[in-house]
Order: structure tokens, then C-alpha cells, then sequence
């Protein structure tokens, strides 16, 4: 049985609270915030990282980072979640692009790993009007295209890791997630 | 590159976003953010376009311990032992040394009320512990807010002139009352005062009162139990 707590179901407007809590130094605020982000926010860097002790390390990092930098989040700017989602997405890309830029050689083996590129959706999951209209417009875009957006976003992965992955030429790649990301936005502006 | 280019600014913030940018060029963009608002401002906007994908992907629970860690790299204090300090205190280590216990007890008390289809579709849940660490009682409430079932698994003990009155404390707000309940066995009631419909940060207690309830409409007596309100 998936013992949910309050997680998933987050009031952003609570969150905004207790980040601003957090940010007067609250200990508590912060452990409630714990709380409800997460596993949610656990499972952002594990998807970039695909290793547990690598992501639960990010996952500590950017829970110190959330602690000291609370009072830079501007509640007008964006979501609680989109700015401790950033923290972390930051936190994680930090590594893999370190790592692969200081390996400079590619691990082939290891990117056999997405070949569900899509989220495992959960059931009962009720989509904001945001997340829904983002999906209708992932739906728009040529599979190719809507493929590679996915497979960088949740895994991080580089135009090279794309391309080996995808087995493309890498400017075909970079093509992809240009026209991708430009046909995305004219859809999502136009709603 | 004239980086006040709007276009231009506009398709790094998206590569930066997405993720695809090779080590070096994040650095460099990252640089290059730091000092510029309208650069800022089309990162933030790439963000809230691309992040609602989160919403779909299934949430993960990291190890307990990592909380543990985040505290000591802190220096987060020690949790106190007052009690009403510890109805605020579900975040100290206790709690999360504790965690996988409760989730347990949470697991075992909901497969006991599925059995005994007390409460049609409860969304939230609360095991109350006694003072002596013990579960003590399962609290579950519908999706409104309104409805309460409670199950007692352990006789509370009470004077013959007192009343015990369950209360539903959200952050630092003051208490609510939820109504008086039974020493023993199980019950299910209404409750009339609107109580919003987020349940985070919740947390449900029971205090002995003189017999018909608070004449406070605070709690005046001992907390005997108190426990969190998870989301089913």
C-alpha cells in the first residue's frame, strides 16, 4: 500500500507560508516543508541521477541550500515548488555535468536506462490547469521532438547523451529540442 | 553575441531549463544570470512552463536518515519534551526515527477500519499516541472536513467529572474543537465549524475538561494524545 502523507497534495499558497517561515529561520516550518516536498522532490533527482546514494546526497544538498536561500524566493516569480524543484534540478545537473565533463567519455551502457522515457503517471494524480495544458501541447509536437524534450527534462540528459541514446547525429538533436522547445511555447502562449 | 537579444536570451534560458547545456556553458550562463533580470525573467518563464511535467511523475520517499542528516548539517537544536512543545515537534528525530513504525501503525489501523467500513472515503488520518508512546486511538476524517470517525484502542482514563475533547490544531492557529469523545470504543460524528479544506501541517489532540467540554473553547486540560494529520 503506498503510504502517502501529505505529499503530492500541497497547497502552494501553505507553502508559500512556511517557505517565508523558513526564511525567519523556523525549524519547524522547514520540517513541514520536509515533509510534503520531499518525496516528491526525491524522486526529481533521482530520475537525473539514477543512483540512490547519489540522489539522497543531492537531496540532503539541496535541502541545506533551501534553508539558507529562502528569503531569495519571490513568491511573484514562481511556485514553491517550481523554485525548490529548481534547487534540486540544479543540484543534480551540478553532478552529471561534472561528471561526464570531467569523464568526457560517454558511459553507453548506462543510458540503455530510459527506455520508458515517459512519467509513470499516477492514477489518481488531478493535473493543474498548467500541467494539463503542457501536456496537450507536448501532444502537438512530432514524437521525435516530444521524445527528446521529455527524455532531457526528467533524466538531464546532454545533446550528446541524446544523441547516443536516440542514435542521432547530435546537430539533428539540437535541431530537435530548438524547434521542440520554440513550438512549445507558441503553443502554450497562445492559450 | 549580444545577449540582451530577447530571441537569443530566450533559447538559452530554454537550454538551461531543459538541461541540455554542456558543463562550461551552464557555468557561464549561470554567470551570466546572476546579473541579469531579463535573463532572469526568461528562465522563470521557461520554468513555470516546463515544471507543471512534475506533476505526473511518482514521488519517492528518501531514507529517513537523510532528514537526520539535513538537521545535524544544520545544527538544528534538540527537540524539546514539554508537551504542548512536542505537539509542534512531530519534525524532531524521535518522529523520523520513529517513521517507519507509524507508517506501519497507519498501514495495520486502516486495513482494521477497511475491515470494519466505518467511514465511507476517509481522506485524512490521525494515530493519537498516549503519553506513554502507545497508539492509543485512529482518528480519520472525510474530504470536507466534517465527518469524523474515531476508534479507541485504549481506554482512556478520566475522573468521573471530565469530559475528553478532541481538538484539530492546524500550524499556529489556535485549537479548534472537534467535539467530546467516548473513553473506549468507536464513534463517528459531524462537526459543524468550517475548517478549510488543506490538511497540512495538522495535527489532532485530545484533552481532559471538566464534564460537557471547555468552557474556554481552548483546550484547559491535559493533552492526553495527540498525533499528525496525514492525507490517505
Amino acid at each position: 500500500m503506498p503510504a502517502q502523507t501529505t505529499q503530492d497534495k500541497v497547497d502552494a499558497s501553505v507553502l508559500e507560508k512556511l517557505l517565508a517561515q523558513v526564511a525567519l529561520g523556523n525549524q519547524n516550518a522547514f520540517a513541514e516543508i520536509y515533509k510534503a516536498c520531499s518525496a516528491k522532490l526525491f524522486s526529481v533527482v533521482l530520475r537525473i541521477l539514477r543512483n540512490q546514494a547519489q540522489a539522497e546526497e543531492v537531496l540532503q544538498e539541496g535541502f541545506v541550500r533551501i534553508w539558507h536561500h529562502a528569503s531569495g524566493y519571490r513568491s511573484s516569480a514562481s511556485a514553491p515548488m517550481t523554485w525548490m524543484s529548481t534547487i534540486m534540478r540544479n543540484a543534480a545537473l551540478d553532478v552529471v555535468r561534472r561528471k561526464s565533463h570531467e569523464d568526457s567519455v560517454d558511459e553507453e551502457g548506462s543510458l540503455d536506462m530510459f527506455e520508458s522515457d515517459a512519467p509513470t503517471p499516477e492514477q489518481s494524480v488531478q493535473l493543474t490547469a498548467s500541467a494539463l495544458s503542457l501536456e496537450n501541447c507536448l501532444g502537438t509536437l512530432p514524437a521525435t521532438q516530444r521524445q527528446t524534450l521529455v527524455l532531457a527534462f526528467f533524466h538531464g540528459l546532454s545533446h550528446s547523451e541524446l544523441a547516443d541514446h536516440l542514435q542521432q547525429p547530435i546537430g539533428t538533436i539540437k535541431t530537435w529540442t530548438r524547434r521542440g522547445m520554440e513550438r512549445l511555447k507558441g503553443c502554450l502562449e497562445s492559450k | 553575441m549580444n545577449y540582451q537579444d530577447p530571441q537569443l536570451q530566450s533559447s538559452l534560458a530554454a537550454e538551461y531549463v531543459l538541461g541540455t547545456m554542456p558543463y562550461l556553458a551552464r557555468l557561464r550562463f549561470e554567470r551570466l544570470l546572476a546579473a541579469d533580470t531579463s535573463l532572469q525573467f526568461a528562465v522563470t518563464s521557461w520554468q513555470n512552463k516546463l515544471y507543471p511535467m512534475y506533476e505526473q511523475i511518482e514521488s519517492r520517499q528518501p531514507s529517513p536518515r537523510i532528514w537526520q542528516g539535513i538537521r545535524s548539517r544544520l545544527n538544528f537544536t534538540e527537540p524539546k519534551t514539554s508537551f504542548w512543545t512536542r505537539l509542534g515537534f512531530w519534525s524532531d528525530l524521535g518522529f523520523w526515527r520513529n517513521f517507519a513504525v507509524i507508517n506501519l501503525c497507519i498501514t495495520l489501523a486502516v486495513s482494521a477500519v477497511l475491515l470494519n467500513d466505518t467511514l465511507e472515503a476517509p481522506a485524512y488520518q490521525s494515530i493519537l499516541y498516549g503519553r506513554d508512546d502507545q497508539v492509543a486511538m485512529l482518528a480519520q476524517l472525510d474530504r470536507r472536513l466534517d465527518t469524523v470517525y474515531i476508534q479507541v484502542f485504549k481506554p482512556i482514563a478520566m475522573g468521573a467529572n471530565q469530559s475528553l475533547q478532541l481538538w484539530l490544531i492546524k500550524g499556529d492557529a489556535q485549537p479548534v474543537s472537534l467535539g467530546l469523545i467516548p473513553a473506549s470504543g468507536s464513534e463517528t460524528f459531524h462537526v459543524d465549524i468550517p475548517l478549510g479544506d488543506s490538511a497540512i501541517s495538522t495535527r489532532l489532540a485530545v484533552s481532559l475538561e471538566p464534564a460537557g467540554g471547555s468552557p474556554t473553547h481552548l483546550p484547559s486540560g491535559e493533552i492526553v494524545l495527540d498525533g499528525i494529520l496525514n492525507t490517505l
